[in-house]
């Protein structure tokens, strides 16, 4: 929370990909398409940036990655949270919910006036 | 949980670039192929995919990233395994807890002997001093034939006119006062200083102010500065006393400040200063050195370049002053080298020992570690890689260290005041010695020096495993073939070859205490009892009105019951006081003195003293100053002014006159030699006067204090008797330093006998930790042999071929140590030399008498387990 709002766009996108992965372990390529598809509006997601959120939020400690078989039948690295993740994803979120309210209020009160 | 994921997955993890390549690989196949589902050309696909991914860049960074993130995980995983280890260790701990508390409390007396004796050597020795700039702080000594000595007045002066290496050349001299205000009389020691000598040590004054120029002038010196402890004392810490004036041998100081206790380091006895004041008559007298001179060096000028002019000066005053000082020279050392003296091998030595003592400890505590790890050896094999292992075996040392250190600490603490209290007085800033921060840091350090030297020879032997079945199978093969019993008796060989050495650093001691103690020092000191008395020269200005008091004093004494024989003496044996005096045979050549001790007596001292005449008569009442003037001297001046004639009736100048008019003293009587300044000290040339022969200006050199001497079988009823006799006379004097000469003998043995008695505790622990050393390696031995001692009884074996065969396994090694602990010795008891009398310090029977102790005791604890090992039954034996 400390680091609002600075690099709070920074850590969305390690939000959106906490969110990704509650639904269970995803590899990589996965990740990027679901996020792509869930903001519904074509959202390219660089590689230059999911990976290094990934490998960042795993040296963290958010996330656990395992290597498995992936549907195409190849060795493929999963991520999945931790129970680390799962509580920074929980305090995003609330601090996602405060700060957007925040600026929809000034958006709309400067159209207002 | 994860943890132990984390660890498989670390154990077979892939290297990060084969990762990051594999990932992206993976990344890039999934694109093309969503590409080509679209319907785009393949091969454009793969263009496609693979720009997106620009690989090389985004490769680089996951690697950097990647790599940070595998050492942030080893590093914790290190951290966790640690923390299982310490618990593990705990637990291992609780669970024998016989084990530990031998380990912990033979490291704790280890560690906590090293740390009180390190903290006294840290204030002693370490510790900067007090005073200002230590390094250019200097004790100047004057010099007559080789051996140091105080100031004249003159040659003060001299100086003092003509130096420029020092920025400050100051003087002081003991004195003392009768403090008499309205409390009790009281004789305290003081100092009479030139007006620099606290500037010289840049220690200014708590309260008020120390002295000015002026003041340092004859007739104005009625100005007093106090010392913290007489001012706590005595004035209950008031500080309005700065500006009061007190009574002080008759007379009335203003009293100008207070002096901090710093002050005791230099001057640990005064208990106030006044301004020493010279006259011009002083200042043109270059007899009588009893000045103590301090200099304080330039900053640009080196030692050697002071101690250069010390000499040209020296030299210039002999050219101009030759009668007194032709073969006189001078010098200085820095003061903190002089205040610490011998004491800092003293110290040293000691901290050597108690550190030899510690390695021992630390060897049983290895050798306990040792069998338990033995026990272990199995379990140990199944946890995977050395490096595992020496880490599992040095938490445990660690853990075990950490309460030694603990208990250590503890026991430095408990032990420290102690150690205070029992040391002899003189040493300096002992009282200063404290668990400070560089102490406790000390040891902190030992501890951590312990865990690895009890953790890392265990270790070491855990990790060499021959193969991991051998340890798995049978469990006492896998004790023999792990545990080599040659460590552990590498272990009580290193312990036989330290014990040794302080051994034989203790006999060496000990055998000096008892010569010294046998040391017989002249005359039967037995019921001999001496106290001091001083007439201020206010009330009793004239010579025979001190001749009249002390006369009355001797009369009362002499009547007094209980006592049997009474004198007067200005220099009592073993008490300090008076001084020396260069004496002239007749016959020699002018300047050829003898430095040689007076004596002023009644006629009634060699009674009390009873020491043997050798030649001649000793004093009557009918030597007076009318009389012709007689001298007794003992056999060491007879000897070094006569040689082996006969010295009764020859004549000897001292002590009055001038070099050009001597005052003859015709010799009527040897006495034999006396250990005046104790057993240990060779004897001076001493000679003894009349007390009533003596000139009137005899009475100013010794400051009209005598010492009252007498003999009698009732210490408490003469202790009486002197205060009384001195109370019916002036109550207004006070009598002090009352005590028997035995008291004196005990008092200046002090320090020789507390450092034996230290030395004696350290041996003697030594021996005890090397003899529980030895111990526990043949009883285990015997454990591990039980088998086979049954078969070897079952064949015939007596139960002495038993004995004798499992106490060698003990003995081999000891034997070996201690033949390299006594050639050690001999090495290191050189250091002792100073501290010994009438022992060498490779004297051949000691040493031998040392082995053959540590031998005794080596067989006896070696013994007593093999003993044990012939209760066994060989049936129960050769069934287990």
């Amino acid at each position: 929370m400390s680091r609002y709002p600075a690099d709070f766009l920074h850590g969305t996108l390690d939000t959106l990909i906490l969110k990704t992965l509650t639904g269970g372990p995803m590899h990589g390529y996965a990740i990027g398409r679901w996020i792509e598809e869930a903001t519904n509006c074509g959202l390219e997601l660089e590689e230059g940036s999911l990976y290094p959120a990934l490998y960042r939020m795993e040296k963290r400690g958010w996330l656990d990655a395992e290597w498995g078989t992936s549907e195409l039948g190849r060795r493929a690295k999963f991520y999945r949270l931790t129970r680390a993740g799962r509580q920074q994803l929980a305090s995003h979120t609330a601090a996602w919910a405060v700060f957007s309210a925040a600026v929809n209020r000034a958006l709309v009160k400067a159209v207002q006036s | 949980m994860t943890i132990r994921k984390r660890v498989r997955s670390l154990l077979w993890r892939v290297p990060i670039e084969q990762e990051v390549q594999d990932e992206l690989a993976h990344h890039v196949e999934l694109r093309i192929q969503e590409l080509i589902d679209r319907g785009v050309d393949p091969a454009e696909a793969r263009r496609a995919a693979e720009r997106r991914v620009e690989s090389r860049r985004v490769a680089a960074a996951l690697t950097r990233i990647g790599r940070q993130r595998n050492e942030s995980w080893e590093r914790r995983d290190w951290l966790e395994g640690f923390r299982q280890d310490i618990t593990f260790a705990l637990r291992q701990c609780r669970t024998k807890p016989a084990f530990t508390l031998a380990a912990v409390l033979t490291l704790g007396l280890g560690i906590g002997a090293t740390t009180a004796i390190f903290s006294v050597v840290h204030a002693v020795v370490l510790k900067p001093h007090a005073y200002a700039d230590p390094d250019r702080v200097l004790l100047a000594t004057s010099i007559w034939r080789g051996s140091p000595g105080g100031w004249s007045v003159g040659n003060f002066d001299y100086f003092r006119q003509r130096l420029t290496s020092v920025e400050q050349f100051a003087a002081s001299t003991p004195t003392s006062f009768n403090l008499a205000d309205d409390g009790d009389p009281e004789r305290i020691i003081g100092s009479r200083v030139t007006w620099n000598y606290f500037t010289l040590f840049g220690i200014p004054p708590s309260h008020g102010r120390t002295f000015n120029q002026d003041e340092d002038q004859p007739g104005r010196t009625h100005v007093v500065l106090l010392s913290d402890s007489l001012w706590r004392r005595r004035y209950g810490a008031n500080p309005s006393i700065v500006g009061a004036q007190i009574h002080m041998s008759g007379e009335i100081y203003d009293v100008i400040g207070v002096m901090p206790p710093e002050i005791d380091q230099i001057d640990d006895a005064a208990q106030a200063w006044i301004p020493i004041g010279f006259t011009p008559a002083q200042l043109a007298l270059y007899d009588e050195f009893y000045l103590d001179a301090y200099a304080r060096q330039r900053q640009e000028v080196s030692l050697a370049q002071v101690n250069d002019e010390f000499a040209r000066i020296a030299q210039a005053l002999s050219a101009d002053h030759p009668d007194l000082n032709r073969e006189r020279s001078a010098g200085v050392e820095q003061l903190s080298t002089v205040l610490v003296g011998d004491y800092r091998l003293r110290l040293l030595i000691l901290l050597a020992s108690v550190g030899l003592v510690l390695l021992i400890a630390c060897a049983n505590v290895a050798n306990l570690l040792l069998a338990r790890l033995a026990a272990r050896s199995r379990e140990l094999a199944i946890r995977a890689g050395r490096a595992r292992i020496v880490r599992q075996v040095l938490s445990e040392s660690l853990v075990l260290a950490t309460f030694g250190g603990i208990a250590g600490i503890a026991i430095a603490w408990w032990s420290l005041p102690l150690l205070i209290r029992l040391a002899p007085d003189g040493v300096p800033r002992l009282g200063s010695a404290t668990l400070s921060g560089p102490v406790l840091a000390a040891a902190v350090a030992l501890a951590t020096g312990s865990a690895l030297f009890v953790g890392l020879l265990p270790a070491w032997q855990a990790t060499r495993r021959t193969t991991l079945t051998e340890d798995l199978g049978d469990g006492k093969g896998a004790l023999s073939g792990t545990f080599k019993p040659w460590i552990r008796q590498l272990l009580i060989g290193a312990q036989a070859a330290l014990v040794m050495v302080v051994l034989a650093g203790a006999a060496l001691l000990i055998r000096s205490a008892i010569n010294m103690q046998q040391q017989p020092i002249g005359f039967d000191t037995h019921g001999v009892l001496t106290a001091r008395l001083s007439l201020p020269a206010a009330q009793y200005a004239s010579p025979e009105q001190a001749r009249v008091a002390y006369r009355s004093v001797l009369e009362n004494v002499q009547a007094a019951h209980g006592v049997r024989f009474a004198a007067l003496d200005s220099r009592a044996p073993l008490v300090s006081g008076a001084g020396s005096n260069g004496l002239l045979a007749e016959g020699r050549p002018m300047g050829d003195f003898i430095l040689s001790e007076s004596h002023f007596v009644t006629p009634g001292f060699f009674a009390v003293v009873n020491n043997p005449l050798r030649a001649g008569r000793t004093f009557t009442e009918a030597d007076t100053r009318q009389a012709p003037l007689v001298m007794i001297i003992n056999e060491t001046l007879a000897r070094a002014a006569f040689g082996t004639e006969n010295p009764i009736g020859k004549r000897i100048a001292c002590c009055e006159g001038s070099p050009g008019q001597p005052n003859w003293k015709t010799v009527v009587g040897v006495v034999a030699d006396v250990k005046s300044r104790g057993p240990a000290e060779p004897s001076r040339p001493e000679f003894y006067l009349p007390l009533m022969q003596i000139p009137d200006a005899a009475w100013t050199w010794t400051g009209r204090s005598l010492a009252i001497l007498t003999r009698g079988d009732d210490v408490a009823a003469m202790t009486a008797a002197i205060r009384a006799s001195v109370k019916a006379v002036d109550s207004s004097l006070p009598v002090f330093a009352i005590r028997t000469v035995d008291e004196g003998l005990n008092r200046i043995m002090a320090q020789a006998r507390f450092n034996t008695l230290l030395m004696s505790l350290l041996a003697a622990t030594g021996l005890v930790l090397a003899a529980l050393g030895i111990y526990s390696v043949i009883a285990w031995l015997v454990a591990q042999r039980t088998r086979e001692i049954g078969v070897r009884m079952a064949l015939g074996a007596s139960k002495r071929d038993v004995v004798r065969m499992m106490s060698l396994h003990g003995l081999k090694p000891v034997v070996i140590g201690l033949t390299v602990g006594f050639i050690g010795a001999i090495g290191a008891t050189r250091l002792l030399q100073n501290q010994l009398f009438e022992v060498e310090p490779r004297d051949p029977i000691t040493l031998i008498a040392t082995a053959a102790l540590l031998l005794v005791v080596a067989a006896a604890a070696a013994a007593l387990p093999a003993w044990r090992a012939t209760a066994i039954d060989p049936s129960t034996a050769l069934r287990e």
